[in-house]
């Protein structure tokens, strides 16, 4: 061997294996020591289980008005038969609660699909191209910045009509500007590194330059800023559904709300009612911010001994 | 009589893969008025040395054995506050990249004010007067007090950390790559300021430098270090015109001189050794082309080959002949043979 | 050699505006001027190294070379065609024969990237060789800069590779696409002594038996005496000096050069320096140009040299000084 030892390297396919060995360790060990993030993840862990296995677990259907005989099961108290009790209407708060989890879960990691994919693709495009592409663009995000959130989606939504699939849209017409700006920041730091210009004076074309050797780099942070959006994107679907502009057909924790609310079960002390959805809602808000965290700290490892 | 000795100077850093062995062992002195040149490759453990000389070592390492004996007391023994009393007032560090660490909000006068009043105890007037006495030893116009860092260029910025360096008469300076980066032509003014500092203020200096041409500019002794341990020390001129470690003979052979009729450059092939495991027997023994079978059995301890001449090497007596060999580019592709 | 060179700089020009100018607009006096009216020509097949202090100009000239950047005014002839207007396919091309090595091998290669897949880019990139032999092609490569056995390299990543075997996965890089010209800029300055004169040996081998013009940056004039059949020195964006090297060196008419050698390091405790007045003067591609750039630093100035910029004058054969000493 003429120029050095290169006894120290591992075999080619041990070394794949090693890199996940040890970003699964990098994750497991956080997991341990954060215990907050480990929290977060069996909350979501529970969600998505009971979002899934919602047709086994919930007993009723949360749409059918519950009848015995002649009578109706309206305003039961929790018991035995209906676990949460029911609605003034009859309807088994508990399976709307275990129903609820598919429009929370299915808009929030939507949104944050989409959130990351165009700000991602924007910062990226934004940071690379520069000069008028990169003004445009920023401009746009200055605009974005400066729209008040809820309103605006409450009048898209009014105005495209009620349905998951356009709250995902507006969220992801909103939100994609903190995604790309901070996906934009490090490019401008990655396109002045030396493999970025290697490739360029090899040839590449910036297509080539912003998918091979700069997407890769920036795809951690973006997914922190899309994990953050996923706890965004509930709260919004659920504010939405609680002041009345959301999808009717589909029962969901704002919807829940909101039903309670104009049936004045906070008047009647119908806590089994509201309170429920509210816990739900916030126990996933929590948790995604918790896994966030946790994956910051993951990302940014100097953050953790301050 | 020695200002500084070091005693068998040991330095270990705890990392994820085991203990690694900066420093190894290091007996070396430093005299009164004198520079002495500590030169190596990146990770051979020269700027942890100086380092530990001041104890002011990364949180993951420690001084593991030897003693540091500063005027007559093992420094590596005092306990913290005790230390403190020999940082800055009779040993002080121009740290690496040093230019680069003035605040830069502040001007330069205020900079110097802050640690003259406070760390030095100055009254204003005081260090009002030992600010200008410091610029005209570093040859920095004062002028530039009134500056704020970013006005000043990396020469300038160098001189003034020297002259921080400086505020309180230190013994000793440690003086890490303190021309890196800098520009031949301020390189050249900083090294003659750093000659001619040791005169006026009997001052000794140990340069630690990656660069032979400055150590042959500057240094009255000098040390080679190579992968934690000493190789060579001696009076400069003898290191350079009869080197008895093989390792020296290698990085004159890949140093170009300007001024010498041009030859062709040898590398020394291969890398350092890793320390947190490194072989048996001699450090260099892998790329050296005069190993023997002993030299990779058994480190060679330093010797004092002829008087003030330390070799830490098995055939240093053979040192002449090695020389002779050592110019032919073939005897130095160790792996090919 | 009755060639035409390969490369024609003429009165070549890049002004970076600073941020405040995006304000106030005062007459242009607010731009950095990197390199600033720079002509010379490179022969084929021969090496030119470019030497100056920082801030010289020499790395921006280094990457108007291979197109990284655009210049503000003049122009670049490569082959005869001029680089600005080259687009599309044309400038593929020229990407396939003009190559770069950069300062920092920890960077110059992905670090997501083995370094099979790195040398392999090019090759895909360019549409060279089959999907079959291209592998071979890039163990061939490996081989060749040293690297060896070229297999144990092919599947390692960037960061288990040593400074010197990463500058020569670099020159590895530059040469899959079989280029004619190579710009390095300091490939060895990050280096650890002892390594440098390895790639520097090599880049001379390869650079020779492929005939391959070569420019070479570096502040050390030693390292370009090693290296390079001619030397320009630079002095804030303008050509202070350019000839043979022997002849640059031997025989310097510029100040600055005189300056430069003076100062530069020599590993020789024998070796007595000249002494060289200290000056505080820091200067700056900033601001209006008037006169000789080194005027403020320069022990001969005159008059003439604050009133008018100096010619490049011929001073021996081949060998050019802009100084009013010699105009």
């Amino acid at each position: 061997m003429r120029s050095g030892s290169l006894e120290a390297l591992p075999r080619p396919r041990a070394a794949g294996a090693a890199a996940w060995r040890r970003a699964l360790g990098a994750l497991g060990s956080v997991l341990r020591h954060d215990p907050f993030a480990a929290a977060g993840i069996c909350i979501y862990a529970v969600f998505v289980l009971v979002a899934l296995l919602a047709p086994w677990i919930a007993p009723y259907d949360p749409q059918q008005t519950i009848v015995r005989g002649d009578d109706l099961m309206a305003s039961r108290p929790p018991g035995r038969e209906f676990l949460l009790g029911t609605t003034n209407v009859g309807r088994d708060i508990f399976s709307q609660l275990v129903y609820g989890a598919r429009p929370a879960l299915t808009v929030g990691f939507a949104a944050a699909f989409c959130v990351t994919l165009l700000g991602t693709v924007v910062g990226i495009v934004a940071g690379y191209s520069g000069g008028w592409i990169d003004a445009l663009l920023m401009r746009l995000a200055d605009v974005a910045f400066g729209i008040p959130f809820l309103p605006l989606v409450i009048v898209l939504v009014a105005f495209l009509g009620p349905s998951l699939w356009n709250i995902v849209l507006t969220m992801a017409l909103l939100l994609w500007k903190d995604t790309a700006r901070v996906v934009r920041a490090q490019v401008l730091v990655l396109r002045e590194r030396g493999f970025v210009e290697s490739a360029r004076v090899l040839g590449a074309s910036p297509v080539r330059v912003m998918l091979v050797h700069i997407a890769p780099n920036v795809l951690p942070v973006a997914l922190l800023y899309g994990s953050l959006a996923v706890g965004w994107a509930i709260l919004t679907e659920a504010s939405v559904s609680f002041l009345g502009f959301g999808d009717a057909t589909q029962i969901s924790w704002g919807f829940m709300l909101q039903d309670a609310y104009v049936s004045q079960a906070l008047s009647s002390g119908a806590y089994n009612w509201f309170v429920p959805p509210g816990i739900c809602i916030m126990l996933v808000v929590m948790a995604g911010y918790f896994i966030s965290r946790g994956y910051e700290e993951l990302l940014f490892p100097r953050l953790r001994r301050q | 009589m020695s200002l500084l000795a070091l005693e068998g100077l040991t330095v270990d850093y705890r990392t994820q893969r085991g203990i690694r062995r900066a420093v190894d062992g290091v007996t070396l002195e430093v005299r009164p008025g004198e520079i002495l040149g500590l030169v190596g490759e990146s990770g051979c453990g020269k700027t942890t040395l100086g380092r530990a000389v001041i104890r002011v070592l990364p949180r993951n390492a420690r001084i593991a054995g030897g003693r540091v004996l500063f005027e007559g007391v093992d420094l590596a023994a005092l306990s913290e506050p005790q230390m403190r009393a020999y940082r800055w007032r009779k040993i002080a560090m121009v740290p690496q990249a040093s230019m680069d660490s003035l605040d830069p909000v502040y001007r330069l006068g205020d900079q110097f004010r802050e640690v003259l009043t406070v760390t030095g105890g100055l009254g204003r007037a005081e260090a009002g007067e030992r600010t200008l006495a410091l610029c005209d030893l570093v040859g920095l116009d004062r002028r530039r007090l009134a500056s704020f860092p970013h006005e000043l260029s990396g020469g300038m910025r160098q001189r003034a950390a020297i002259a921080m360096a400086l505020a309180l008469h230190p013994r000793l300076l440690l003086a890490d790559e303190p021309v890196t980066a800098l520009d031949v032509v301020v390189q050249h003014h900083i090294l003659r300021r750093l000659r001619r500092l040791t005169a006026e203020l009997d001052l000794s200096i140990v340069l630690v430098t990656h660069d032979i041409s400055v150590i042959a500019q500057t240094c009255d002794r000098m040390a080679v270090m190579y992968a934690g341990t000493i190789a060579e020390v001696g009076a400069t001129a003898e290191v350079f015109a009869s080197p008895r470690h093989p390792y020296t003979m290698g990085l004159q052979n890949s140093f170009p001189n300007l001024v010498r009729p041009e030859q062709t450059l040898i590398p020394i092939e291969g890398s350092p050794p890793d320390l947190i495991a490194p072989p048996p027997g001699c450090r260099f023994a892998p790329r050296c082309p005069f190993a023997v079978d002993r030299c990779r059995e058994e480190a060679p301890a330093p010797r004092e080959i002829e008087r003030g001449r330390w070799a830490a090497c098995h055939r240093a007596e053979e040192a002449g002949e090695l020389r002779a060999q050592s110019r032919d580019a073939r005897r130095w592709r160790v792996g090919v043979r | 050699m009755t060639a035409e060179p390969l490369v024609q700089v003429e009165g070549l020009r890049k002004y970076f505006p600073l941020r405040r100018s995006l304000w106030r607009r005062p007459g242009g006096g607010d731009y950095l001027r990197a390199v600033d009216g720079v002509s010379f020509e490179i022969p084929r097949g021969s090496s030119l190294g470019i030497a100056g202090e920082s801030g010289c100009g020499k790395t921006t000239l280094a990457r108007l070379l291979v197109r990284l950047l655009t210049p503000s005014a003049g122009r670049i002839r490569f082959d005869g065609v001029d680089l600005h207007a080259l687009a599309g396919p044309r400038l593929l091309a020229f990407r396939r024969r003009a190559q770069m090595m950069f300062q920092n091998p920890y960077e110059a290669i992905n670090p997501r990237f083995t370094i099979g897949r790195a040398l392999l880019e090019p090759l895909v990139i360019h549409r060279i060789g089959t999907p079959g032999d291209r592998m071979d092609r890039v163990l061939a490569a490996l081989d060749q800069v040293h690297l060896s056995p070229a297999e144990a390299f092919v599947d390692a990543f960037p960061h288990q590779l040593s400074g010197g075997q990463l500058q020569r996965v670099g020159l590895a890089r530059a040469l899959m696409v079989d280029p004619v010209f190579l710009v390095a800029d300091e490939p060895v300055s990050m280096l650890d002594v002892s390594i440098r004169a390895g790639v520097l040996n090599l880049m001379k081998e390869i650079a020779r038996t492929r005939r391959l013009t070569t420019v070479y940056i570096s502040h050390d004039l030693a390292l370009v005496r090693y290296v390079c059949d001619a030397t320009m020195i630079m002095y804030l964006g303008t050509v202070a000096e350019i000839g043979p090297t022997p002849e640059v060196l031997a025989r310097a008419k510029h100040p600055y050069t005189q300056l430069l050698l003076a100062a530069a390091p020599v590993p020789d405790p024998g070796h007595r320096a000249p002494e060289i007045p200290e000056t505080e003067l820091v200067p700056t591609p900033i601001g209006p140009a008037r006169g000789c750039p080194f005027v403020d630093r320069c022990p001969h100035a005159m008059a003439v040299c604050r009133a008018a910029a100096p010619p490049l004058a011929a001073v021996g054969r081949g060998h050019y000084a802009a100084c009013h000493l010699y105009a």
